[in-house]
Parts: C-alpha cells; sequence; structure tokens
C-alpha cells in the first residue's frame, strides 16, 4: 500500500486547515487588492479590480496627516514600553525579593486591579486628567498605561525562578537593593521581558477606545483613531481607506515576522491576556 | 479577602499624584495661556551714578517704559483656530485647508503682533471631538460650527457684539444674524448658509418619460404618482429605487418629508408652538412609500453615504436629499444631469428645506488682547471679500456686501428660492440628543420595529424628561474637582512622609508602579463608583441618588445592548473556542515546517488592529459597491443590506466576529495538547479507536481545563465588545446592533450623561467579575499551570 493511514488524514488536515486560512485571511487580503487597485478603477459601478496602482498610497502621503499619526503612535507605543517594562520589572521586583510587611496583600490588590475593565475607568479618568489640562494630548494615552498588573504579575512569576543564591551572593559583595535589580535581576529577565515588550506594544500600536477618547484634534491623533476618522464628509474613498489600513497593518505584521518566536513562545505560556 | 486590609494598604501607598513628580500641570498644557514673547527685551541698563542722578534716572525709567511698550507691542499674541476640512483651491489635489493657510499668511502678514495656529478637524466625528475636548477645558480660541448653544450655555463662548464694526449688522442677512442670536447677544460671526435640498436625476426622469415640474414644486400627490412613473420605468430591478431616504443622527435632510403635513417634534408640542398633529402623518406617509416600493425596504437603516452613493455613483436611486454640497460633487466628481427640487408639500404650504447657518465663534478668555486678536480673526475669515470665495464651496454668503456669487447658476438660483421657504432646527442646547430619539424613532417605525405611533410617544416621553431637567453647568463642576479628587490631594503629602521615612529600597522601587495603579486605575475605579451614584450629566449635577440604576432599566437601548452583548459573547466564545479546538487539533497532527507555517498564519490576522479589521468588514458589506453584493448582483441574486437591514446587520457584526482567527487560543490548545502523553494514545490505537474517535474521546476531555479556561477569558473579551461595533453601524439601524460597552461610551461622550454612563459601566463591571470568579472557580487552575 502506498499510502500509510497516516498521510490521508494528513491530506485533509491540509484541506480543511486551509480553507479555514481562506476565511480569516481573506479580509485581509482584500484589503490589499482594494488597495492597490487603481482609484478610477474603483469608481467604476460595478468597481473594476486587476488595474493595479499606487494611486491610493500617494493620496494616502500627500496629505502627510498619516505621517503625524504615524509619528504619535510610534511615540506612545515607544514610550509605553520602555516605561511599563521598567515600572512593571521594578515593581515585580520589589515583590519577588523584597520582604517587608504587607507585600501580599498588596501583590493581591495589584492582582485585583487586573480585573478592572477599562471602559468603567474611562470616565473618570478623562474627567480627572481633563483638570490636569492633558486632554488631547499624548500624555493622556502615555501616563494611565506606565504600568499594569499583568506585566507585573507576569514578569514576578519568572523573577521567583531566579535562584536566590545570586541575590544572597551580590549581597555578600556589598551589592545594594538596585544593584542586584541593575545587573542580576534585570539583565536574567529579558526572554520575559522580551516577550511582554512585543505584546505591550502591539497592544499599543492597535489601542483604540482610550486614545478616541482623548485624543480630540487631528495633529494628536493616533494612527488608529485617525483611520477611523479618514473620511471625507459623504464621500467613501475605500481605496485611500484600504491603503490606510494596509499602512496600518504592515508594522504589527513586520514584528510579527521578526518576533514570531518570542510572541508565539509567550502566548504559549499564557502571555496573552 | 479582607476588604478593609487591602483598601488601607492601597490608600497608603498607591496614592501619589503625579502634579508634584512632574512639575507644574501648565508646563505640558497646550491649552494653557501663550507665553508672551518679548523679542525687544534688553537687559538691564548700566546705571552709572553722576551729579545728574535725577535726570539720568529719569531717563532711565522713560528708556524702561518704552522698552516695555515696545515689548508689549511686539510680543505675538498667539491664537488657535480649529477649522474642518473646506475646498480644494486651484491646483490643489489634497489639503483641503490651503485655503485657510493662505489667509491666515495674509491676516498675519497684515496684523504682525499676532501669530495664528490652525488644528486640523475632521468632519467625521469632529463635532462630537469638538466637545468632548471643549468640555475637558482644551479649547480653542476660534472653532467652526453652527451656534455653539451647548458651549454658550457653560459659559465657555464670549459675546461678539464689542467686537462688531459700524455697517457689520446692517451687512448681514437678518436670518444670519439671529441664528448667531442667543438671548439678544451675538455668539458668533455667520460666515456661510447651506442647507439641503432634494436632487433628482433629470436623465433617469426623462427616461422613464416623466416630466419634472417647471417651478419644482409638487404635492405629495403628483409627487408620488412621478415616482410611481419612474418605478414602472425600473422595472424592479435589484437595488432600482426612485427615492432614497435616510435618517440618522445629525442628519436633518429627511426631515421635511415627515415634517410636510405640518407635523411637530415629540415633546416640543407645547403651548406656543402648536401645529396641527405630531410627525407620524409624515411618518406614516414615508412607510406607504416604502410599501409601494418606492424606496428601498431597510430604508431606516440606510445612512447617507449608502444613498448618496446609489444616488450619485450608481445611478440606482432616482432622487434623494442631500447638503448642498451635492451640488459640487454632481459638478465635479460624479457629473450629472439633475435638478433641485422642492420637497413635495401640500399646496400652499412652505416646502421647508432645512437650512444652517454655519460660522466662527470665540472662546472666552481672561487676556482681553487675546480675545481681541481672536475676534478681529474670525470677523477677518467671514469677512465679505472672503465670503466672495465661498462659490468653490457651493455655500451662500452672509453679507450682503458679498453680492451674488452664484449669477448664472442655474442650480444654486434653484436653492436660492428653495431655501427662502426654509427652517431651522429647535434652538436648544439640547437638539442633539432630541435629535438622536427621533432618529432613532424614525428608523424604527419605517423599519416596522416599532409602530409608528408608539415609537413617537416613546420619543416624546424621553425628549420631555431630557427637557424638563434643569439646566446648570457642568464644565465648573469638572473644574472645581470631585469629592475624591480633593481628598487625594490631602492625603498626599501624608503618603510623601510616610514613604520617606520608610526609607526601604524596595518599596521605594514599588513606587512608580503602585503610583501609576493607584492613581490611572484604582482611584477611577472609586470615582467611577461614586459617579454611579451621582446624578452628574450635562445640565444637572446634583446629589447623590439610585436614579441612575432605575434610568439605566429604563433605558431601552441599553437593555437591548445587553441582550445584543450576551449573544454576541455566547455565540463568538463558542464558536471560536470550538474552531480553535479543531485548527489547534488539526496543526498538532503536522509536523515540521507545515506545522510552523500554519501556526504563523493563524496567528498572524490577531496581530492587525480591529480598526483595521472592522474597515475592512465595511468595505465588504457595503450595500452598493461592496464585494458581497457585487457578487451577489453579478450572479443574479438580490443585494443584502448587510449593515443596512436590521435583521441582519447584528448577524454581519457576529460574523465579523467569527471570522476573527483565534490565533491566542490556538496557542494555548497547541500547548495543552503538548502535554497531553502519547501513551494514552498508543492504547486507544491497541483497541482500534478511529482518529475521529480518539479526538473526541481522549483529546476533547483532557483538553476540558483549557477549553474552560479559554470559554471564561473569552467571554471577558466578549462582553467588552466596541470597536467592531463603533466602526460597523455605530450601534445602528435602530438599535439593532448596540451594545453594552458602545452604550456606556455614547451616554457618556455623546449626551454627557456621566452618571448614568457610569452606573452602566458598573453594571458591567458587575458582569465581568462574576464571569472571573467564575474562572476562579472552575478555570483558574490551567492559567497557571500554563505560566
Amino acid at each position: 500500500m502506498r499510502y500509510t493511514p497516516r498521510t490521508i488524514p494528513s491530506l485533509a488536515t491540509l484541506a480543511l486547515l486551509s480553507a479555514g486560512l481562506v476565511l480569516t485571511l481573506g479580509p485581509l487580503a482584500w484589503m490589499l487588492v482594494t488597495a492597490f487597485t487603481d482609484p478610477a478603477a474603483l469608481e467604476q459601478s460595478p468597481p473594476r479590480y486587476g488595474s493595479w496602482s499606487l494611486e491610493n498610497f500617494r493620496l494616502l502621503f500627500g496629505g502627510g496627516r498619516i505621517l503625524g499619526w504615524t509619528l504619535n503612535s510610534l511615540l506612545t507605543s515607544a514610550a509605553i514600553t520602555a516605561g511599563q517594562l521598567l515600572f512593571n520589572a521594578l515593581a515585580a521586583f520589589s515583590f519577588s525579593v523584597g520582604r517587608f510587611r504587607g507585600r501580599e496583600t498588596l501583590f493581591w490588590v495589584v492582582l485585583a486591579s487586573m480585573m478592572v475593565p477599562g471602559q468603567i475607568v474611562m470616565l473618570p479618568l478623562f474627567l480627572f486628567l481633563s483638570r490636569w489640562g492633558l486632554i488631547d494630548s499624548l500624555w493622556a494615552v502615555v501616563l494611565p498605561s506606565l504600568a499594569a498588573p499583568f506585566g507585573i504579575y507576569m514578569i514576578r512569576q519568572y523573577m521567583d525562578s531566579i535562584p536566590r543564591q545570586l541575590q544572597e551572593a551580590a549581597r555578600m559583595d556589598g551589592a545594594g537593593e538596585f544593584d542586584i535589580f541593575r545587573h542580576i535581576y534585570f539583565p536574567l529577565s529579558m526572554p520575559i521581558l522580551a516577550t511582554s515588550g512585543i505584546f505591550i506594544f502591539i497592544a499599543q500600536w492597535n489601542a483604540f477606545l482610550w486614545p478616541l477618547v482623548t485624543l480630540n484634534t487631528e495633529s494628536s491623533y493616533t494612527l488608529p483613531v485617525g483611520l477611523a476618522t479618514m473620511q471625507d464628509q459623504q464621500i467613501m474613498d475605500y481605496g485611500l481607506l484600504m491603503a490606510g489600513a494596509t499602512f496600518a497593518a504592515l508594522p504589527m505584521v513586520l514584528i510579527f515576522m521578526l518576533f514570531s518566536r518570542h510572541l508565539l513562545e509567550g502566548m504559549r505560556s499564557g502571555a496573552v491576556q | 479577602m479582607q476588604t478593609p486590609a487591602w483598601l488601607k494598604e492601597a490608600v497608603f501607598y498607591q496614592i501619589m499624584p503625579d502634579r508634584f513628580r512632574r512639575g507644574s500641570p501648565s508646563g505640558n498644557d497646550p491649552a494653557g495661556p501663550a507665553e508672551p514673547r518679548h523679542p525687544g527685551a534688553t537687559g538691564p541698563l548700566p546705571a552709572s551714578c553722576g551729579a545728574a542722578w535725577r535726570r539720568r534716572n529719569g531717563i532711565v525709567l522713560l528708556v524702561l517704559l518704552l522698552t516695555l511698550l515696545f515689548a508689549g507691542h511686539a510680543s505675538a499674541v498667539e491664537i488657535e483656530i480649529w477649522d474642518y476640512p473646506r475646498w480644494l483651491e486651484p491646483g490643489e489635489t489634497i489639503d483641503r485647508f490651503a485655503w485657510m493657510k493662505k489667509q491666515i499668511r495674509a491676516f498675519e502678514a497684515e496684523n504682525p503682533g499676532i501669530r495664528v495656529r490652525l488644528t486640523e478637524l475632521t468632519w467625521n466625528r469632529g463635532d462630537e471631538k469638538l466637545k468632548i475636548a471643549a468640555l475637558g477645558g482644551r479649547f480653542p480660541d476660534i472653532a467652526p460650527g453652527t451656534v455653539p448653544l451647548l458651549f454658550i450655555r457653560e459659559g465657555l463662548i464670549e459675546p461678539m457684539d464689542a467686537y462688531l464694526e459700524p455697517g457689520d449688522r446692517e451687512d448681514y442677512l437678518p436670518g444670519a444674524l439671529e441664528a448667531y442670536t442667543v438671548d439678544g447677544k451675538l455668539y458668533g460671526w455667520p460666515w456661510y448658509m447651506g442647507g439641503q435640498l432634494l436632487y433628482v436625476n433629470r436623465s433617469t426622469f426623462a427616461s422613464a418619460g416623466v416630466e419634472l415640474p417647471p417651478d419644482g414644486r409638487w404635492t405629495p400627490e403628483t409627487f408620488v404618482g412621478k415616482l410611481m412613473q419612474v418605478k414602472a420605468w425600473q422595472q424592479g430591478r435589484d437595488g432600482h429605487f426612485p427615492l432614497g431616504i435616510y435618517f440618522q443622527k445629525n442628519e436633518t435632510a429627511n426631515f421635511p418629508f415627515i415634517l410636510q403635513f405640518g407635523g411637530i417634534w415629540p415633546g416640543l408640542d407645547v403651548a406656543g408652538k402648536a401645529g396641527n398633529g405630531d410627525i407620524s402623518s409624515g411618518i406614516d406617509w414615508l412607510r406607504g412609500l416604502i410599501a409601494e416600493g418606492l424606496a428601498p425596504a431597510d430604508t431606516g437603516g440606510r445612512q447617507s453615504n449608502d444613498i448618496w452613493t446609489a444616488f450619485a455613483r450608481e445611478h440606482r436611486i432616482a432622487a434623494g436629499a442631500f447638503g448642498l454640497w451635492g451640488v459640487k460633487a454632481l459638478t465635479d466628481k460624479y457629473p450629472m444631469d439633475f435638478e433641485l427640487m422642492h420637497f413635495p408639500a401640500p399646496a400652499g404650504r412652505p416646502s421647508g428645506s432645512f437650512l444652517g447657518i454655519s460660522g466662527l465663534y470665540v472662546f472666552h478668555r481672561d487676556d482681553p488682547e487675546r480675545m481681541r486678536a481672536a475676534a478681529k480673526f474670525a470677523r477677518h475669515i467671514t469677512g465679505a471679500a472672503r465670503q466672495k470665495d465661498l462659490v468653490r464651496y457651493t455655500q451662500f454668503p452672509t453679507r450682503r456686501s458679498a453680492g451674488n456669487i452664484y449669477a448664472g447658476n442655474r442650480h444654486m438660483t434653484r436653492a436660492w428660492e428653495i431655501l427662502q421657504e426654509g427652517r431651522t432646527v429647535p434652538s436648544d442646547a439640547r437638539w442633539p440628543q432630541m435629535d438622536e430619539e427621533i432618529e432613532q424613532a424614525v428608523q424604527n417605525a419605517l423599519l416596522g420595529r416599532v409602530p409608528t405611533q408608539a415609537a413617537i410617544s416613546g420619543a416624546k416621553e424621553r425628549i420631555s424628561a431630557l427637557l424638563a431637567r434643569h439646566q446648570g453647568s457642568v464644565t465648573s463642576d469638572i473644574r472645581s474637582g470631585s469629592l475624591f479628587g480633593r481628598a487625594f490631594l490631602w492625603l498626599f503629602p501624608i503618603v510623601l512622609v510616610a514613604a520617606l521615612f520608610a526609607r526601604q529600597a524596595h518599596l521605594l522601587m514599588l513606587l512608580p508602579a503602585v503610583t501609576v495603579l493607584g492613581l490611572f486605575l484604582v482611584y477611577p475605579l472609586l470615582d467611577a463608583i461614586l459617579l454611579a451614584f451621582r446624578d452628574y450629566r450635562l445640565g444637572e449635577v446634583g446629589g447623590f441618588t439610585l436614579g441612575n440604576f432605575q434610568r439605566v432599566f429604563a433605558d431601552t437601548k441599553f437593555v437591548h445592548a445587553c441582550w445584543n452583548t450576551g449573544l454576541y459573547t455566547l455565540v463568538v466564545v463558542s464558536v471560536n473556542t470550538a474552531t480553535a479546538l479543531i485548527a489547534a487539533s488539526l496543526i498538532h497532527g503536522l509536523t515540521g515546517r507545515l506545522k510552523s507555517i500554519y501556526r504563523a498564519l493563524y496567528y498572524l490576522p490577531g496581530v492587525a488592529s480591529v480598526v483595521v479589521i472592522s474597515m475592512v468588514w465595511r468595505w465588504l458589506f457595503n450595500t452598493e459597491v461592496g464585494l458581497f453584493n457585487t457578487a451577489l448582483r453579478a450572479i443574479g441574486l438580490p443585494a443584502v443590506g448587510w449593515l443596512t437591514n436590521p435583521d441582519v446587520a447584528f448577524i454581519s457584526v457576529l460574523l465579523t466576529g467569527i471570522l476573527r482567527s483565534p490565533g491566542g487560543a490556538i496557542l494555548i490548545y497547541l500547548a495543552a495538547l503538548g502535554n497531553i502523553p502519547k501513551s494514552l494514545y498508543e492504547a486507544a490505537d491497541l483497541e482500534g479507536a478511529s482518529p475521529l474517535q480518539r479526538w473526541w474521546h481522549i483529546t476533547v476531555p483532557l483538553l476540558k481545563q483549557t477549553t474552560m479556561f479559554l470559554l471564561i477569558t473569552g467571554a471577558i473579551d466578549g462582553m467588552q465588545v466596541f470597536a467592531q461595533v463603533l466602526m460597523l453601524t455605530d450601534g445602528g439601524p435602530g438599535s439593532a446592533t448596540e451594545v453594552i460597552v458602545h452604550r456606556v461610551y455614547t451616554a457618556a461622550f455623546r449626551d454627557f450623561d456621566f452618571g448614568l454612563s457610569s452606573a452602566m459601566a458598573l453594571l458591567l463591571f458587575a458582569g465581568i467579575l462574576t464571569v472571573t470568579l467564575l474562572q476562579r472557580r472552575f478555570g483558574g487552575q490551567t492559567e497557571m499551570e500554563l505560566a
């Protein structure tokens, strides 16, 4: 027999899996097709496809706005990633190494705050930040995200697995707590920090509701907010919209390609929350 | 769980307002007063002593005084204007702000002491965002729009009477001046006048052999008669209709149809505003048109851009109501032989198009010089000379001295005639909320979801309640700070001292994260709970009450939103978990490269944002030109109102949720699959079990924990569904796709009913908490195992 029983289900498997991919990747493929189609052909009735052009992208970048939005997105995502990693790592270190009264209680509070959905604090936070005059500035997006309970939890779990002997030895040599953090725990936690950082970056790049509420003028928009408002009064220019969507998705796909190992590893350790 | 203990701990460690860390907040405040620059200021003058001390001193003083005066004059006053994109200047292809920028440059050259900064708004959600920003204290000096009743009531707008120059008053058309006058004061500079008119495709009517009345007037009967003729000619081809109608918020275009019999807005039929009857006769008339097939069956769900595409681009619809901008678009972008018509009206009644006066208004500032500069610039931009440029915008000037800029333009001349019989929306700051109620009632009635009378009386009830409220200022209250805010400020020094006394390295390292979490998570949470029990909304800032929760359950939209959210969670989460399980099992059976490729491809769509994915779906679902309907038409099937038909719209939303690859879940399943010992399968093989049997009897039961975990975390996510709905349907048609978070968002940032919004958010929180506790009960272990 040429076909072992193992390979026949395998062919069916491939067919099934590919069918699933057509459904989930289909919309993205359609986005690419539309983005690279000549706008004049899209204006036909019914729209014609097959004449490729970069005209949509020319229009997209011609206004110059999308570059500003991209810059805002980059700034906020980078600032939040850096800040959150540092603050989370510091807190995780104290929770993991520190011996102070109320440590576990406080840790429990931090864990519990994981359950608070963003929408419930959205309004009071908006009122609060507007009192400080921070509405419509990137600070409003960055500040509330500079620490996250899940990140603290994740990094602490990791740091708990670092042998205690290391810090004890360092302390013998007269190292302070900050030295132990900087020279031992921070470098040793690199794998989890990398995974965590990629997740934070992607999440911030895609963040929508909070930036939508706090950023109110075109020059402060991040990419998702800008995209959501990117249509004229009545006339929907879908070629342009799809070009914008493509441009916004591109960096994430690149990050995914570059760091897929970290990402998938992180996912597997239950990091996506 | 000892609540008092952790609360104490939290308050103790987590409070640390960042004002004191970052320095004065005004440094970061883009709206803060502009620092006057002193380019002319010189250094201190050398004070040499001499006999003529007195004289010297006098000269020094004089020089100082002059320097100060000079500096005072040279220091630029900076003002900020927010504006929408306008028209393209000749030769421009992209920048719709080029005209404004040119005017700013010219103005700055004429007024060396004034600098003008332009902030570009977008039309889409621009109005909403302007309101949110202004109430949040971030407002420009000058903003565009119709008379800003809301801001006037909040005391944010400066009357312009003092800045009018002789002859200005006489120069404005009386209607324009009136539109910006509230309580006898002029609150802005009228710029242009537009309106919404009935457009008719002349060639379609001609092909159908239907003659248009030469004076552009028709009674409802002749109107219907002509539409019937067009319909007969169209022969019921799919998607072809004589008339297109839409009702959505901020769109008054089609109101003349329902007001033609003299109807009065529900809730406004108080003494002194008597008309003959409510708007139900108009709605029933429209329902009649729909029943006759003269307008699409999903009329209530269609949006203006659906109708516009069908009319201007696809020529499927022969008549529709659009703003004056259509004249320009039908000349340049979509050339068409069209005609502007009066809305149908019984003989002797005005046709009653809606018209709107737009202008610039000036926000109040304490700096009189800045006020003067802003007023001057607003007056300049809206001046008669600049109004001549409106010819490129197809809007009418508001100043007589701009002259007739449309002489010889047939359409604009007709438009002017029609608008003479026009009307405006009620002059009330709460009109946007009233409008939303009315639009929704009309939508529901037209869609046949609710009987006309019931829809109207529902709207009437809600509008009356809205109008009965006491009017107050919420802005001042936002500024003054909440109870908690003040308590926190008092607590701050105590915490600081405590933190310093502790002198613990670990506590210090904890401080940044704990500060952020305390300030931006715990404190707002406590504040949200407080808000939910306070009567805190635009127009009323009251004391503690349970009324919000009563109103939550009386809010039909919220009740609908709960059902939808529940359904979404149930369907999307169970389907996604099931597909993830199947996909993961299949991928697990693969080996090597193939395995990692499929794994990556399944995860890939997960990194694209919901916004991006939703934009694509919206394009696919487009009624007129989307891929799905284009394909359906190509094979001769009727088009589906994917997002416009209320019976289909929510299914479409579900579809987008289901077809989002559950990449994360697949990976978690894959990890769990790797942990199943091979020996179990070998035993099953010995008993001759088929692969399917092995999967069903071994794999699925062993993954129960993981499945439970994914179901519960999925449910927590599903309950917070928002972005899809906002992007795809904005909760419509009617309230067919309303979900909880969307309602929380609209209650807070469109209706500015903060108490109600917080109460709804709190209920959502309670729901999520319940599910989370379920997780701890049933699925908690898995998370730990995997980590």
